[in-house]
């Protein structure tokens, strides 16, 4: 194994740090491969408009689904862009999947306020789950039904909907989601899975349980916000090999990966590329290798570096896209595009 | 890196070629453990992490030194060299990190002192030195020497 491993190191290719992006990503593999669209950017002919439609064959709302969006007051839906992000799917063949419906932020200012009984809060918890599922059915795949639920210790986070409806808010959410489109996948989905095991397995001991419960959970999103210094590669291998043995789909749902995540100065030299597009590569790799049928399929977390959440979150420099700012193919792209 | 490769190789070879051979399993990692007889000043192993997808089996190539040996217990240090060969395959780095390892192997049964316990504490750090963690490691090992010395040998 030694000889063979010093074989190796002698005769490996340059990785490639340049290629154009002529054909679609998406092609390359046999699971759905997306991105989650803002439709502030999505214009025609636009180079992000380009992008979008060509390179993925799965779309999510990066935003405009989020109930701030969507409901923005008592009995008052606002549907003119989550259904022109659903046109734009069905135009280009792509798979619509439907974040978020039930989450503790980017909810509408009167939600916060809502001053009612218990009933009146489950009234308006069902209202939001069905209203919006049934305004879709049939249009969106499969829908993150709940969102960051938990802790980074493993316990039950503390939203206004657990305050209000109890730890059963999870169950029930599930179950309303199922009833407006029983054809819908519905999936739980959460950040740091892949890094954090007592987070991940207090998830899982909870889908256990609600599989027991005959609870319609059909698979997990695993955000994954990763960096390149964490996780390791051998974390995320654990972490897969762990969520793999529920039988669930698996989405690896919000695939960024920062180049600098300690907030540094930094310019996005090659050495950082090809760290990044190396720690991307070994992700879709292990994920290639999870049986077919739970491959939900990968979603990046915006389209181009100019687009990333992560610019306007944190208020740093960072470059964890496919695409640069100029919505240039990085290496990272060029990596999985073989 | 080559050469690093190289150096360890023949250390591992080297010692190997005296016919005496450990095999050692950290249950709780799933890792397995193959090395040279570790009752020796300077012996060298290879670690397989297993239970994992076909392109998460790395190899670890450690040179270790033990630093105090007794009739119950010793006490080593080495350096690792953490490895995937199918990363070749995949144009992916060959090398993910380096480890440090401090370690005790425990002979519990004096009839037996080639059934050991060990324990490792190794600060893993990846290959660009600026992330990693901090590995902790409990196994069993079988050391195939011929001849286990009764005696402590302290020195």
């Amino acid at each position: 194994m030694l000889l063979t491993l010093v074989g190796l190191a002698a005769c490996q290719k340059e990785p490639l740090t340049q290629c154009d992006a002529a054909q679609p990503l998406h092609g390359y593999y046999p699971f759905p491969v997306g991105a989650a669209i803002s439709m502030i950017e999505l214009g025609r002919g636009t180079a992000y408009d380009e992008l979008a439609r060509r390179q993925f064959n799965s779309v999510t709302p990066e935003n405009c689904f989020k109930p701030s969006y969507l409901h923005p007051g008592p009995g008052q839906y606002y549907w003119a862009e989550a259904d022109a992000l659903a046109d734009f799917s069905q135009a280009s063949n792509q798979r619509l999947h439907g974040h978020v419906l039930i989450w503790h932020q980017q909810l509408p200012g009167w939600m916060w306020a809502f001053a009612g009984s218990p009933a009146d809060w489950e009234a308006l918890f069902k209202d939001h789950i069905q209203t919006v599922v049934r305004h879709f059915r049939g249009r969106v795949a499969g829908w993150d039904v709940v969102n960051e639920a938990f802790e980074a210790d493993g316990t039950l986070r503390s939203t206004i909907w657990k305050q209000h409806l109890g730890a059963t808010y999870l169950e029930k959410a599930f179950r309303y989601a199922h009833e407006a489109d029983p054809e819908a996948l519905l999936f739980y989905n959460d950040y740091d899975l892949d890094s954090n095991p007592v987070k991940r397995r207090a998830v899982l001991s909870w889908l256990r349980t609600m599989r027991q419960r005959g609870v319609p959970v059909h698979g997990l999103g695993l955000q994954m916000h990763i960096s390149i210094l964490n996780p390791e590669n051998t974390q995320i291998a654990e972490a897969l090999g762990e969520v793999q043995q529920t039988g669930l789909k698996i989405h690896l749902s919000e695939i960024d990966v920062a180049v600098n995540p300690l907030g540094k100065a930094v310019t996005p030299n090659r050495e950082l590329l090809q760290r990044q597009a190396d720690k991307l590569a070994f992700l879709v790799r292990t994920y290639q290798e999870l049986p077919r049928d739970q491959q939900y399929g990968i979603t990046f977390w915006g389209i181009s570096d100019q687009n990333t959440w992560i610019r306007r979150y944190f208020q740093r420099d960072d470059y964890p896209l496919l695409f640069d700012d100029n919505y240039q193919p990085k290496p990272a792209y060029c990596i999985l595009a073989r | 890196m080559t050469r690093v490769l190289l150096l360890l190789t023949g250390l591992v070879v080297s010692q190997s070629a005296a016919a005496q051979v450990a095999v050692t399993y950290f249950p709780f990692q799933s890792v397995l453990g193959v090395s040279s007889d570790t009752e020796r000043r300077v012996w060298g192993g290879l670690n397989l992490e297993t239970n994992t997808f076909i392109s998460n089996v790395n190899v670890e190539v450690q040179g270790v030194v033990n630093v105090k040996r007794g009739s119950w217990v010793n006490y080593y240090t080495g350096l690792g060299l953490n490895t995937n060969p199918l990363y070749a395959v995949n144009e992916l780095p060959l090398v993910n990190g380096y480890s440090l390892t401090f370690g005790t192997r425990i002979k519990p049964l004096p009839n037996h002192r080639n059934l050991q316990v060990v324990f490792e504490l190794a600060p893993y750090a990846n290959r660009y030195l600026d992330g990693g963690y901090l590995r902790t490691m409990l196994g069993l090992a079988y050391n195939f020497r011929r001849n286990t010395p009764a005696a402590p040998v302290s020195e």
